[in-house]
């Protein structure tokens, strides 16, 4: 195997992250190339100095956690939360309400037409009617034209 | 692990039954979570805090937790991507000023407690000056490597442990810690020239 393969192998083998058979494979390499053996020394060196920067046996990092504020967090934290979807909840209603009102509307022009009620009225009368329709003709005028009012 | 192994933790327990059990787990790893932080972070004020966000977001989400793995691992990559996330808002980060406070509330450099009665002043001094670099190497060093080589080499956890709270294949965190490493050597090497390593090791 070549020293490229092996030297990305290296920090695994420092490590004992290797399968059997790749340890193998690079304690094999490792025997006969000086250049490999090197690199493994100076990676073994930083191993080392990145130890040295944490010697934690030395040092008191005297935390306490603080107890009361994560409670007291997570409570604002819950309150938001709920105003939030409450505020989120209050507008979609809002919308289908104002879209419900809309189709309801649309729905009223549609079905209740002057034109509409005329054929109604003749289809259930058998009269036919002989109203002037003027195109400004509204629905509360064409209701009184159809009952014989003005 | 299926739903109902993972729920066993906090079945059966009232709201302050689950929060001393929550408790006890946190103590017997805070000490560890913040020196995590504080190689994160390169920063001791910044690493408290740190945890603390990190501690705040597991206890929201402690039913998350499944029991059958480290507590420790779990609170790990909690605190990682809180870090994660202040990082991609941040646009710099700070110089690391290694301090530790006395009992007394006097700060001291803690490269003092890295002496040695065998070492002269001179290599104290060596020494002194290389860990900082070395700090300031691994601050330089992207973001993922970074992560990889603190866990790895300052926390000590294995590659499947550092696989689990990073969230990354075996294979990518076995590439990842190699170039950080070696980026973390080339660096020193460029200061303090090829033979250094070979010498300090």
């Amino acid at each position: 195997m070549d020293c490229e393969k092996i030297e990305r192998m290296l920090s695994a083998y420092l490590d004992e992250e290797l399968t059997v058979e790749e340890y193998r494979l690079v304690k094999k390499h490792l025997i006969a190339c000086s250049h490999c053996q090197g690199e493994l020394d100076k990676l073994q060196a930083i191993k080392n100095l990145m130890r040295d920067l944490d010697d934690s046996s030395s040092l008191n990092w005297n935390f306490k956690f603080d107890w009361e504020s994560v409670e007291t967090k997570a409570r604002t934290i819950k309150k938001r939360e709920v105003i939030l979807f409450s505020l989120a909840a209050a507008l979609v209603i809002m919308i289908l309400f104002f879209v419900v009102s809309q189709e309801q509307a649309q729905w009223e022009m549609d079905v209740m037409h002057p034109e509409v009620l005329v054929d109604l009225h003749e289809s259930l009368s058998g009269n036919q009617l002989d109203i002037p329709f003027k195109k400004e003709t509204n629905f509360i005028g064409t209701l009184e034209l159809v009952s014989g009012g003005k | 692990m299926d739903k109902a192994e993972a729920q066993v933790w906090y079945q059966g327990l009232s709201v302050e039954e689950e929060k001393l059990w929550f408790e006890e787990k946190v103590k017997s790893c805070e000490n560890g979570l913040l020196r995590f932080a504080y190689h994160l972070s390169g920063n001791m004020d910044k690493a408290r805090d740190l945890v603390q966000e990190a501690l705040l977001r597991a206890y929201q989400y402690r039913h998350s937790y499944n029991a059958n793995y480290s507590f420790e691992s779990w609170m790990s990559t909690i605190l990682l991507n809180v870090h994660r996330q202040r990082f991609r808002k941040e646009k710099f980060l700070k110089i690391f000023h290694p301090v530790k406070e006395r009992e007394d509330g006097e700060e001291v450099e803690v490269w003092d407690f890295l002496e040695s009665d065998e070492e002269g002043p001179e290599e104290r001094a060596l020494k002194k000056e290389v860990l900082n670099f070395l700090q300031e190497a691994i601050e330089k060093l992207p973001p993922q490597m970074k992560e990889v080589i603190v866990l790895c080499d300052v926390m000590n956890y294995s590659y499947e442990e550092v696989s689990e709270i990073v969230g990354c294949p075996l294979g990518t965190i076995r590439s990842r810690l190699h170039r950080a490493r070696r980026k973390v050597r080339d660096l020193v090497e460029k200061s303090y020239g090829e033979d250094f390593l070979s010498v300090w090791g």
